[in-house]
């Protein structure tokens, strides 16, 4: 009830992480493909305790940093203007506090989208149409704890240039 | 050749991304019939408040509704628990509920919403009443609450930020803890029959040996100007008013005996004779807590337990000593531990 409160940086915390990306490109006929892979590992350790000397939330991953996070695509593109893109993403679990236990927290996740566009070439103007769906598996997932989501969600878009 | 290797790569990069996995989630745990409830408020916003249980023996079980029901999600500030009858009523402050569930097994039975910002629940009579500070700038009030039907049938207005709330001789009594009032509510008429001035922020109550009432004034913050105040439930005067010279949270727990009284400031408990005439001492000082938010006295063993937030960045402490305040244990809890219930 007596709510005065100041936010407190964490005095020291260590990170450490590696990431990676590969792309690949090539064709054949009329199709182009390009793909591509990316991954990073973030370690993000509290090192002081609260109070501190009390070891409990020490060498803890710090709140909602992913220790896993991966990415990959592949666009396929025809010569008459079709494009289709899948887009996947791995984001591993994130803890909402210090204590890294599995519950409550956000459970890792892989969200899938894909998209098909066609251009269309004009004498006087060009335009783009796309269809697309995100978190096409319709996965439940949080970017928020206890804050669900979209599920399955749809995306039609037509630009037109002139 | 050089095409088929193109649409194997194709195919499997399609593989890859298709592919899909699943997580398990923890197994309930069964009965929590014997031991002691906390309360854990949870982080504000991130709607992961629970109650866990420590048993006679020391088990510490966590998130007891999620784990019988499924994972279902409490919600917001779980501000209290009041065990009757086999039932258990959760009010969830910033979820603007009352979420009932069986006492023993802590199934979720029913739900009361549509509340404004609800704080403590008490049955008396057969009748729920529930404080509400409704909104900032308006007085608080206590909603009757029918409990077969599981309504709130009426509504009774006390004054600025309507606390906690306790039934003694037949009457109910609130806590304004804005107004520096303590409201008498007589429960056959539903009326308050009289407000009695206290000090700032009057919080938890609790009854004496002598079945006299005391209510908490935990003061400013940094005004060190809490107040413990007595009251006489036969006339509804002020027996006595002892200043203690610091500023709590505005909780308090009673021992066994109702003899002394036990409050909280920091990471310090601080006793207090009822027969006293000024405030008493530290009692402990627990060296490795952050910040105390809650205390009990469990009416049967007389051990005192006391929570710490640990600043809320993860689980709390809940320590446990002896009314003299000599350490016994301490047990891990579920996020921002602010209250006990005893079975």
């Amino acid at each position: 009830m007596d709510g005065v409160w100041t936010p407190e940086n964490l005095q020291k915390v260590y990170i450490k992480g590696a990431e990676f990306s590969a792309h690949i490109e090539n064709s054949a006929h009329r199709i182009r493909m390009k793909a591509g892979v990316s991954y990073s590992y973030t370690q993000s350790l509290n090192k002081i305790g609260i109070p501190a000397g009390d070891p409990k939330f020490v060498d803890k991953q710090l709140p909602y940093v992913p220790l896993h996070d991966a990415r990959a695509f592949v666009v396929l593109s025809e010569k008459s203007g079709w494009q289709l893109s899948i887009n996947r993403s791995y984001t591993g679990i994130r803890y909402s506090d210090l204590d890294n236990i599995v519950s409550p927290s956000m459970k890792g996740f892989q969200l899938t989208d894909a998209s098909l566009s066609k251009k269309l070439v004009f004498k006087k103007w060009s335009a783009e149409a796309m269809v697309g769906v995100r978190n096409a598996m319709d996965i439940y997932y949080e970017n928020l704890i206890n804050r669900a989501m979209p599920g399955r969600n749809y995306l039609i878009s037509l630009v037109i240039h002139f | 050749m050089k095409n088929f290797k193109f649409y194997l790569v194709a195919l499997l990069t399609l593989t890859v991304f298709l592919s899909s996995c699943s997580d398990d989630d923890d197994k309930p745990k069964g009965e929590f019939e014997k031991g002691v409830f906390v309360v854990n408020e949870g982080n504000f916003g991130s709607s992961d408040g629970t109650i866990s249980h420590i048993s006679a023996s020391g088990e510490v079980t966590t998130d007891l509704f999620g784990s019988v029901n499924n994972g279902l999600i409490l919600g917001d500030v779980v501000q209290s628990l009041y065990v009757e009858n086999d039932l258990g009523y959760i009010v969830v402050n910033n979820d603007n509920k009352v979420e009932v569930v069986n006492a023993n097994t802590f199934e979720a039975s029913y739900t009361i919403s549509d509340l404004k910002q609800p704080r403590y629940f008490i049955t008396y009579n057969n009748k729920g009443y529930l404080t509400e500070w409704v909104k900032f700038g308006d007085p608080g009030r206590v909603s009757i609450v029918d409990l077969e039907t599981h309504v709130v049938t009426g509504s009774i207005t006390t004054d600025f930020g309507a606390e906690n709330i306790i039934e003694e001789n037949g009457k109910l009594y609130v806590s304004n803890t804005f107004a520096s009032t303590v409201s008498v509510i007589d429960p056959v008429s539903a009326t308050v029959v009289k407000t009695i001035e206290v000090e700032n922020r009057p919080g938890e109550f609790v009854i004496d040996k002598q079945n006299k009432l005391w209510v908490i004034c935990g003061g400013d913050y940094g005004e060190n100007n809490g107040n413990l105040v007595q009251i006489d439930p036969a006339t509804n005067g002020v027996i006595k008013t002892i200043s203690l010279g610091i500023d709590t949270y505005g909780k308090i727990a009673i021992n066994k005996a109702g003899t002394t009284l036990y409050y909280f400031k920091g990471k310090s408990v601080y006793s207090t004779s009822t027969t006293a005439t000024t405030a008493g001492d530290v009692l402990f000082t627990e060296s490795t807590a952050v910040d105390f938010y809650g205390i009990g006295i469990d009416p049967e063993t007389d051990i005192l337990y006391v929570a710490d937030t640990k600043a809320y960045v993860g689980g709390g402490t809940v320590f446990t000593y002896t009314t003299s305040g000599t350490a016994i244990s301490s047990y891990t809890s579920g996020r921002g531990p602010s209250g006990f219930v005893f079975e």
